[in-house]
């Protein structure tokens, strides 16, 4: 390195701010593993040195340095830095992609015993059913169990800890939870101990303390934590001078702190098997596979499957899988939530937008709305299950304005009658100048329009207000004849959030597919077909853009990187410190002109990898709205882009814009792959070994042979060895 | 732990005192900080009072004053001696010399409208009025109080929660999330809003009914019943996952330790704690707000903790104890009179009955001697709304009113301050305004808050403290 690198990356020049001079020798405890692990990539790739470089190291010595440097970096990953580092979900394309897709690794998968932090998601059904509709109380009970932001999977169990601040939220809420249970909705055997004269007996006390548990362990307590809990429980009531709510209300606590609730045990407590794995024991394949799909406890069939030892194999774990995605009452929150994880989508409402430049009071409402038809359109495609992946990439039909899947076309047919019988009612009367409380006349009047308007939510929120919200979008609608959107009329309880009622809102709303509120014939049937020139699949959906946009920008890096990462498995490196990423203003340039400073060399490195694919989206504001000519600068847009280096030959070449990339990328078998190495993590918690390679195959093949379907490549991966075996780390 | 608190520990319990109760922390705080060679030096204590619907401008300026703008780029300053005090602070005439009345900072990079949530005290932008959104950085209020440790931290009160809620909502009970101060990222404080609740909380390891004693010891019982739990669980986890294991059971050590702490605390506990009155349970706001304000008093006298912020109400809030029956803040706010008043003049009795509370803090914290002077020397009572400058508050002026010596670190006691008008070159934001708090109080940070951006693409940078706000 002293002959071949320190030259330009050292104490005299410092080429791309990288020195290499000062580097921590302790490669295999993984110190600064970021950077050698860079090194060896360069060195593998040929990168570096560069060509014209004046000293090239002949062959020998380059595949010397790369076979050390490989073994020193293979240690690195798994010393306890090392694990720490790769353990995190920005790592996990680190795993060699055609490595874990070759077929050559035989090894059996396995995944580490770990404690799971619990999911917050869980924790909030929990709470829910506790404090059911008493929504005040439900409220003050905070999550203790915060999740970062951060874009991509963020419930790892590494990494994952309950502190002083878990720890304090949950005292509170205990505090919270038990006053309720004893004061307002108390159950019988809590009820029975309190109206007893004295203390309870011990079967009185074990059926509180087996009560709690189920509520707040979600199982039933062991016969030795059953004992332990119940003497507890009749010690502090002695302690407290005989006052039985004092002991039950500290006893009932505790199990509410127990770590249990805390953290989900994954230790592998079953039988060993031949090959130093043991499978996860029956209690706790039942949890696995409940909160695999669900927020909820394991329901009665599994937990009936779990004691009767029917849950032990791959066959009788798919057909639990199978029972609980084939039943449509059973609420499966995971599935939609990995997309929303996986795209982003969801962050849309989270990107600032100056008012002013939308003439709009809540930015918000606008977002969200667009936030759920891109779940619309996600949930349409999990339900088709076929091909699901290329119809979320390439698919040309959106929802729009439209008011669920759930819709029944009658009722539809119904609504739009009801608001045009509304829209006569008012159309020659002066709604203009309405006051916000509507006289009881008029109410009654209205009520008898259509029995709609006698549904409790709506018969409570019609307003004056509500009406001269109602009435611009309404009139614009019928004197074109037009479809009004059903999804931007409250109608029915619970549908509040994503309204747009107000005209701005709509007009605004319906730009962003590049739709004009003048002309938009909203279809009953959805999902339809918007403009395949212009738009297709989640990536050209406005939520998508503008999620991954700027406050008043487009992002080609963001959109670009995510394209890179999320579809191609491949790997950017963060931001040199050093630098000081800002665009650099300019009235006469479009962006793309602007980004010529990413060209330089030391940029260029990393930015090949994001700005080809990134600039395909410009053809998209910073809106999500198709535009041609670039606003600030007159310019037209220039979208073409570039595939490149993505480790496919057939998948490289140029693009002519972004509807382009999506049909190529759709057809891919990398993409694919890359999305199953995903849905791999998100699943599994971490990030995939070496070891999954059988698994992650599997799952590939399962999706394929099925014509794409979803749920098949998520039964393979839910029982999988990965998913049910467990296998001790080396120690160190 | 610092040291100074070792040692006030360490006085707390060889020494006894008799009936001097109140005088009990300041003095030993003077023992304890001349013990470790340190003269002057005293914890600084901030409390904050957030109020809803704006603070008007134009009510807090004395009439001398009234359309004085800063001339070129420096702020307007004049001295409050001789200068009458607009009715409604008339409560702190006598604390004139250590009042600062604080104008014309903006706020543009919170959420304008009803409230901006953590924005007032965090210098961000929340998602919309009814989402408070994630907390960004630990708020001013926290932030200030946590340089010097004690037992509770930063302790909130409220009378009501969040600015918007449901119309005719009952007064609420118990813990809940204002969403006006965090403790850091994504770490919202929580606040108590059942007088009665507070007092079991902050003082019933003391003092307070023989039932919350128990139970205070009831609960010290499970604490070490669940560490029991954890270690035996320890024993049956890997050592690699060992850890997520030890982080819970180092969170209840601390909590017991932090129990300890205020048991060597009991006898300043029992005499610094108000006086459990009815007035406690009450379900009446004035009293529930009386009382919250002795909590924060005590709270800082007994030094279970430097920081308190209190939520004085919300816009459903109906002052019916002040003879509003009519309407709540909301309507007021709006223009609508109540009670043959006009809204105006609502807005004038529920301020002057704010300060008059301000003022009765203050004089409690001006009768505690400290050192040379008093506890309120070295206390710093903000008051501010979380709408800015008016009940939809554009927020390109911010007005606060400060009480207090602020412990000699700032040069606003005694004066009017305006700063130029926004977009005027010398202009400032909330932001600057608190770091320069941050840096009079020692913590030299570049910049609190998130920038205006409109003022930066006017070529107006606003990072910083602003050096002549600082002693």
């Amino acid at each position: 390195m002293d002959n071949h690198c320190v030259g330009c990356h050292g104490p005299k020049k410092a080429k791309g701010s990288i020195r290499l001079d000062h580097l921590d020798s302790r490669i295999s405890q993984g110190l600064d593993f970021e950077t050698w692990n860079e090194i060896y990539d360069q060195l593998a790739q040929r990168e570096m040195p560069p060509e014209d470089a004046k000293h090239q190291p002949d062959e020998a010595q380059r595949a010397s340095i790369i076979s050390w440097l490989g073994k020193e970096l293979e240690k690195a990953r798994s010393s306890p830095r090392g694990r720490h580092l790769l353990g995190q979900f920005s790592f996990g394309n680190q795993v060699d992609h055609d490595a874990l897709f070759s077929g050559e690794i035989k090894e059996l998968p396995f995944s580490p015993p770990r404690l799971w932090r619990m999911n917050p998601n869980i924790y909030d059904r929990t709470k829910k059913r506790i404090f059911k509709d008493h929504w005040m109380e439900l409220r003050k009970a905070r999550q203790p169990f915060s999740l970062e932001q951060r874009p991509g999977i963020n419930d790892y169990s590494e990494g994952l800890f309950a502190d002083s601040a878990t720890l304090e939220t949950l005292l509170l809420n205990a505090r919270g939870i038990v006053e309720h249970q004893l004061n307002r909705d108390i159950p019988l055997i809590f009820r029975t101990i309190l109206e007893s004269d004295g203390p309870p007996t011990p079967e009185q006390a074990e059926a509180a303390v087996r009560f709690q548990f189920k509520t707040l362990v979600l199982r039933p307590p062991s016969a030795k934590e059953l004992a332990r809990y119940r003497d507890y429980f009749l010690q502090s009531i002695k302690e407290s001078g005989g006052d039985v709510r004092a002991g039950l209300e500290v006893c009932l606590k505790a199990i509410a702190l127990n770590p249990e609730a805390v953290y989900r045990m994954e230790l592998g407590l079953g039988l060993r098997d031949d090959h130093g794995r043991t499978i996860l024991s029956d209690n706790e394949l039942a949890f696995a596979i409940a909160f695999s799909l669900t927020d909820d406890p394991p329901d009665q069939t599994l937990w009936s499957a779990a004691r009767s030892g029917n849950l032990g194999n791959p066959e009788q774990i798919q057909a639990q899988l199978e029972r609980i995605l084939r039943n449509p009452k059973i609420a499966k929150p995971k599935l939609l939530r990995f997309f929303r994880e996986f795209f982003g989508y969801h962050r849309a409402p989270r990107v600032f937008k100056d008012a002013k430049r939308f003439k709009n009071y809540d930015w918000g409402i606008v977002a969200n709305q667009l936030v759920h038809e891109a779940d619309l359109l996600v949930l349409h495609t999990l339900k088709q299950d076929r091909d699901v992946l290329r119809q979320l990439i390439t698919t040309e039909k959106y929802f729009v304005g439209h008011i669920g899947l759930e819709a029944d076309p009658k009722n539809l047919e119904q609504r739009l009658i009801a608001l045009r019988r509304l829209y006569d009612y008012w159309k020659e009367k002066p709604w203009k100048k309405l006051e916000y409380e509507l006289e009881a006349k008029v109410r009654t009047e209205i009520e008898r329009l259509h029995p709609y308007f006698e549904v409790q939510p709506m018969k409570h929120r019609m307003s004056g207000g509500l009406i001269k919200d109602y009435m611009p979008y309404l009139t614009i609608c019928y004197e074109n004849g037009l479809r009004p959107m059903l999804a931007q009329f409250i109608l029915m309880e619970g549908e509040r959030e994503r309204n747009l009622t107000s005209a701005h809102d709509q007009r605004f709303f319906l730009s962003a597919y590049n739709l004009s509120v003048d002309q938009f014939d909203c279809p009953i049937e959805q999902p339809f077909e918007l403009n395949k020139e212009q738009r297709v699949g989640l990536l050209t959906h406005p939520s998508w853009l503008i999620a991954h946009s700027k406050n008043t920008d487009t992002n080609p890096i963001t959109r670009g990187k995510w394209i890179r990462e999320r579809l191609l498995a491949g790997h950017v490196p963060d931001v040199p410190i050093t630098v000081d990423a800002v665009v650099p203003e300019d009235p006469h340039k479009t962006l793309r002109e602007r980004f010529r400073a990413t060209r330089q060399q030391e940029c260029w490195r990393c930015h090949k990898k994001m700005n080809p694919l990134g600039m395909t989206f410009e053809a998209y504001d910073d809106f999500g709205r198709f535009r041609t000519i670039d606003k600030a600068s007159g310019k037209p847009i220039d979208s073409r882009g570039l595939l490149d280096s993505t480790g496919v030959a057939s998948l490289d070449g140029k693009v002519q814009n972004a509807v382009e990339l999506m049909k190529r990328l759709g057809q891919s078998d990398r993409v694919r792959q890359s999305f199953i190495r995903h849905a791999f993590r998100y699943w599994m918690g971490r990030n995939e070994m070496l070891s999954d390679s059988a698994t992650l195959i599997a799952a590939d093949e399962a999706y394929v042979k099925s014509g794409g379907s979803f749920q098949a490549m998520l039964v393979s991966l839910l029982s999988s060895d990965s998913f049910i075996f467990r296998k001790g780390r080396a120690k160190q | 732990m610092n040291s100074q608190s070792t040692s006030r520990r360490a006085f707390l319990k060889h020494f006894s005192f008799g009936s001097g109760g109140a005088l009990l922390s300041p003095l030993l705080g003077q023992l304890a900080a001349a013990a470790d060679g340190i003269t002057g030096a005293f914890p600084q204590r901030f409390v904050f009072l957030v109020k809803s619907s704006g603070l008007t401008p134009k009510a807090i300026t004395p009439e001398l004053l009234r359309g004085k703008k800063a001339t070129g780029s420096a702020p307007l300053r004049v001295s409050l001696k001789g200068i009458t005090l607009p009715d409604s602070l008339r409560a702190l005439e006598s604390f004139k010399d250590q009042l600062a009345i604080v104008q014309g900072f903006s706020g543009k990079m919170c959420l304008a409208g009803h409230t901006s949530y953590f924005g007032a005290m965090g210098v961000h932008a929340s998602p919309s009025e009814t989402s408070s959104g994630r907390p960004l950085r630990a708020t001013i209020d926290t932030r200030l109080s946590s340089q010097h440790s004690s037992p509770f931290g930063h302790v909130g009160l409220a009378l009501r929660g969040r600015a918007v809620g449901g119309a005719g909502d009952p007064i609420p009970q118990g813990t809940l999330y204002p969403g006006l101060s965090a403790l850091a990222p994504g770490r919202e404080l929580p606040y108590q809003a059942s007088p009665d609740q507070a007092f079991d909380q902050l003082f019933g390891s003391a003092i307070g009914s023989k039932k919350g004693r128990k139970r205070y010891d009831l609960e010290t019982g499970m604490l070490d019943f669940l560490s029991d739990d954890i270690k035996q669980l320890r024993k049956k986890v890997p050592s690699a996952e060992q850890d997520k294991l030890n982080h819970y059971l180092l969170a209840f050590e601390d909590l017991q330790e932090r129990r300890k702490k205020l048991l060597t605390m009991s006898k300043a506990i029992r005499d610094g704690a108000p006086k459990l009155t009815e007035k406690f349970s009450s379900q009446l706001g004035i009293d529930r707000l009386a009382s919250h304000f002795e909590l924060a008093a005590s709270c800082l006298i007994t030094g279970l903790s430097n920081g308190v912020t209190i939520r004085m109400d919300n816009l459903e809030h109906v002052y019916t104890g002040l003879g509003l029956t009519e309407q709540n803040v909301h309507a007021i706010g709006h223009g609508t009179g109540s009670n043959g008043k006009s809204a105006e003049e609502c807005r004038d009795v529920i301020r002057s009955y704010h300060i008059s509370l301000m003022a009765s803090l203050a004089e409690k914290l001006r009768s505690i001697p400290e050192g040379n002077g008093t506890m309120l020397d070295n206390t710093m009572i903000v008051y501010l709304s979380d709408a800015g400058e008016a009940h939809h508050g554009a927020l390109h002026e911010w007005p606060f009113l400060i009480v207090g010596g602020c412990g000699g670190r700032l040069t606003l006691p005694g004066n009017y301050l305006r700063m130029p008008d926004y977009g005027q070159s010398g202009h400032g934001t909330i932001g600057n305004l608190y770091t320069s708090f941050l840096n009079a109080y020692g913590d030299p940070i570049d910049h609190f808050g998130d920038p205006d951006f409109s003022l930066e693409r006017e070529g107006l940078p606003q990072r910083g403290p602003i050096s002549s706000l600082i002693a």
